[in-house]
């Protein structure tokens, strides 16, 4: 069990390289499998990114957190932003059986995080977008 | 994201290494609609060294997919790890590219 780790990032992609770099490092000290930790890696991307580029529209600098706690077999991510509202559980699943002609090429992050965490919820509370992501370890 | 190419018979290789990710996604795009211009129609993806793909990895790859399409052209994925294999079916990807184990399985699919 790991106390939990707050980290406060900035509404910037270049932020993800430090991200991914801790989450690794995590990994590897709580023995979590190779595949677990591409799964979190790749979700902890795709939300981080969303933060980024989405939640601010106007321009300059902002900050958000992302909390992680590994424990009793399950990894945890809360990831706090004062952005504009947006609820990953409610975004459209994109059409996965569409044929290539009328395939949408975008719309699969928040998809693919939904798909391989074992859970994902989300509050609103005080202008904040709180989203928890869960993996179980074992 | 780094790419290299090479040329075997009539089949054009593009050998990526590192991340499939935003970066990597928009060198994808630009190098096929390069070599697209060229004249080139059969393309194998060697995906040995590709250590991750995200969302913007998967854009990339459809993006390319519906531009071989529109060409007339043929594109063979070779080497999918199964990490990434993994997110390609998740996100129903399977069904329209051709995954190959192996290079020479995916040289192998082409007419001689």
């Amino acid at each position: 069990m790991t106390e939990p780790t707050t980290l406060i990032l900035q509404n910037d992609v270049m932020e993800l390289e430090s991200v991914m770099s801790f989450v690794s490092d995590l990994c590897v000290r709580n023995s979590i499998p190779a595949k677990i930790a591409h799964d979190l890696n790749l979700a902890l991307d795709e939300m981080i990114t969303n933060v980024a580029t989405h939640a601010y529209p106007a321009s300059g600098e902002h900050q958000f957190t992302l909390q992680i706690t590994v424990t009793n077999g399950e990894f945890v991510a809360r990831i706090e932003d004062e952005g504009v509202e947006f609820n990953p559980t409610e975004h459209p699943i994109p059409d996965l059986d569409a044929p290539l002609g009328e395939r949408k090429v975008g719309g699969l992050g928040i998809y693919l995080v939904r798909q391989i965490m074992t859970s994902v919820e989300y509050q609103r509370v005080a202008g904040k977008n709180v989203v928890t992501l869960r993996k179980k370890l074992t | 994201m780094t790419l290299n190419e090479e040329k075997n018979g009539k089949v054009f290789v593009l050998v990526l290494s590192g991340k499939l990710d935003i970066e990597g996604a928009k060198m994808l795009v630009e190098k096929m609609t390069q070599i697209l211009d060229g004249g080139e129609r059969h393309i194998v993806l060697d995906f040995t060294d590709i250590s991750y793909i995200n969302s913007a990895g998967l854009r990339g790859l459809i993006l390319v997919a519906k531009q071989l399409a529109s060409s007339g052209g043929k594109l063979v994925l070779a080497a999918v790890s199964e990490p990434n294999q993994n997110i390609l079916e998740i996100s129903g990807l399977t069904s329209i590219f051709t995954l190959r184990p192996t290079r020479a399985e995916a040289l192998g699919s082409f007419p001689q």
